[in-house]
């Protein structure tokens, strides 16, 4: 028995699977901008009802860790940790972009996963092999120059539209959002004990002196 | 025959993660672990909490202290999960609410959400058996307000701030005087030299006799002061010390004016009055208000300071009497605690907030706290 439960909210989407093996007992996922908070806890006890599976039979867990939207992908951890710590199970982490890459109709090709980060930074991984990179929308020589050299079959991801001018020959497969098949064999194999989110963008704030009074020395 | 309840609270609503375990058996209540990660280094460069790095934080840093606090206590049979839903930041709120659904069931604990300022209402009785009813005045970098607390779940909002807290008062004029954040405490430390009377500031709300606060006017007007007048260190010493006095004037006005309405409402002798929050931490207030206490015929209670400021044992605790107000078989179902939404705004009060003339709209436009 290798059960292992996976979870992702990064993207527009709330999702949880419970798998033995290579074998999916109970899968959902719901497309949604917000609300995964309320809804992915009552998923994962539907799962457990349905399949009359227990948290403590668990061998490993799973969740997305972003890039993506920062509540969900905290959301989506946060849960985990907690189902994690109270069963005592293993945890680990994906990378949302490794998740998109590992769809199962992608294996035979060079691929880039390509999600929207908002104010023109797109988050792109190429597979195999590649490392997450930012690019700028605005930048379109850096671009140009990125897709030189990297070159690519397929497109994947909710933003690969917005990149399918760079890469004219490659072809699209379009995902709003990881198949939660894809996180579950990663899992297995390329799971990440690290489970800090990739944001891939610091936190809004600017230290600032500004109207703070200077005593006369 | 004995009982004994044991609770894991969560807290996570501002820039503090925090796990305890709280048991109460026929011996009394006791904090079996009250772990704390604060974030203040982590804010300290903004001068302020910033939310997002505060989420960032809680997220990280959640299940390594619930481990902790288990451990702690002694890895504890747990009868409940309580973690705070509301009012706070909320990207912070869901974390921990989202740990804490996890962690229930996972064990098939049941989950109650604890609104925040009812973890600070009944915080006293962790460490006393502070009797209801009681009247409490919660003064921290958030909230503001004078509560009426007659018993577990049954409270009325004598008066809130309109405005700021006077802790975000505290903090930000401390902030403008170069003493640095969080400046509470630098502030009341400053205002020892000074002459509180040497600054003339304004005092709020005047016209009015109910038991609300507003601080806003005064931070802008220190403010003003400040770059106006403060040059020596002299000068600051007297602009906190008449902060300090201005803001423990305000405290004092409506705190008297709370134990009035709350001696026509109740016939209990030597009623409690409990000071909690951060701010409750103030020496220069704390003798204030004590002394209002007595000539009211109240007796000041405040906690110790650990579970005065953001702690989970306040929330394990708050969830521990709601456990046994409604006894085993009416606490809510598991669909309904994996259901806990977080709310940024939540009164603990809602009849008063909704009948506040500043507050004509409920949900997202409706009262913070």
């Amino acid at each position: 028995m290798a059960l292992r439960l996976v979870i992702d909210t990064s993207l527009n989407a709330c999702g949880l699977g419970l798998f033995d093996s290579e074998t999916c007992l109970f899968d959902i996922t719901e497309g949604m901008t917000r609300g995964q908070q309320e809804r992915l806890p009552v998923m994962a006890l539907e799962a457990f009802h349905a399949t009359g599976i227990k948290a403590r039979d668990l061998n490993l867990i799973a969740v997305t860790l972003g890039p993506g939207s920062f509540t969900g992908v905290r959301v989506g951890l946060s849960f985990a940790k907690g189902l994690a710590t109270g069963a005592g199970v293993p945890l680990k982490g994906i990378g949302t972009l490794e998740a998109l890459g590992r769809h199962a109709n992608l294996q035979d090709k060079t691929r880039l996963a390509v999600v929207n980060g908002g104010r023109g930074q797109i988050y792109v991984q190429r597979f195999p092999l590649g490392a997450p990179v930012t690019l700028d929308i605005h930048a379109p020589e850096a671009i140009t120059e990125f897709a030189a050299a990297n070159s690519v079959d397929t497109l994947t991801g909710p933003a690969a539209a917005l990149l399918s001018g760079y890469w004219p020959k490659a072809d699209e497969f379009p995902q709003t959002w990881p198949s939660l098949d894809a996180i579950s064999n990663l899992a297995i194999d390329a799971g990440h004990d690290d489970l800090t989110p990739l944001y891939m963008r610091e936190a809004d704030a600017i230290a600032s002196t500004r109207g703070i009074i200077s005593l006369n020395a | 025959m004995s009982s004994s309840l044991t609770v894991l609270g969560i807290e996570s609503s501002c820039d503090e993660t925090a796990v305890a375990v709280v048991r109460r058996d026929d011996a009394g209540t006791h904090v079996l672990s009250s772990v704390i990660h604060s974030q203040v280094m982590q804010h300290k460069a903004f001068g302020g909490v910033v939310p997002e790095i505060a989420a960032r934080s809680h997220v990280e840093t959640i299940d390594d202290l619930a481990r902790q606090a288990l451990a702690e206590a002694g890895d504890p049979g747990l009868d409940l999960v309580a973690a705070t839903s509301g009012p706070g930041l909320i990207g912070g709120v869901m974390v921990g609410l989202s740990f804490a659904k996890g962690f229930a069931l996972a064990r098939d604990l049941p989950l109650i959400g604890i609104n925040h300022l009812e973890g600070h209402a009944l915080s006293a009785r962790l460490t006393e058996d502070v009797q209801f009813p009681f009247l409490l005045l919660l003064i921290s970098g958030g909230h503001c307000q004078l509560l009426s607390v007659k018993g577990v779940g049954d409270y009325e909002r004598l008066g809130t701030t309109i405005d700021d807290a006077a802790g975000e008062a505290f903090d930000k004029i401390a902030k403008v005087l170069g003493l640095g954040y969080p400046g509470g405490p630098a502030l009341e430390a400053c205002a020892k030299t000074g002459d509180a009377s040497r600054f003339t500031l304004p005092r709020a709300l005047l016209g009015r006799k109910d038991c609300d606060f507003s601080f806003s006017g005064l931070k802008t007007a220190a403010a003003l002061i400040a770059h106006a007048e403060v040059k020596t260190e002299q000068d600051r010493a007297d602009l906190c010390a008449g902060v300090q006095a201005a803001i423990a004037r305000q405290l004092v006005e409506r705190s008297d004016r709370a134990m009035k309405l709350f001696r026509e409402q109740t016939t209990v002798t030597d009623p409690a009055f409990v000071v909690a929050g951060g701010v409750a931490a103030n020496l220069a207030l704390r003798a204030a208000l004590t002394a209002t206490a007595e000539k009211n015929g109240f007796v000041l209670k405040a906690p110790p300071l650990k579970y005065c400021t953001d702690n989970a044992a306040m929330i394990a605790l708050a969830g521990l009497e709601h456990y046994e107000k409604l006894g085993k078989g009416a606490l809510p179902d598991t669909e309904t605690g994996m259901s806990t939404i977080a709310r940024p705004r939540w009164p603990l009060d809602e009849t008063s907030a909704a009948h506040a003339p500043i507050h004509k709209y409920s949900g997202r436009k409706g009262a913070k706290a």
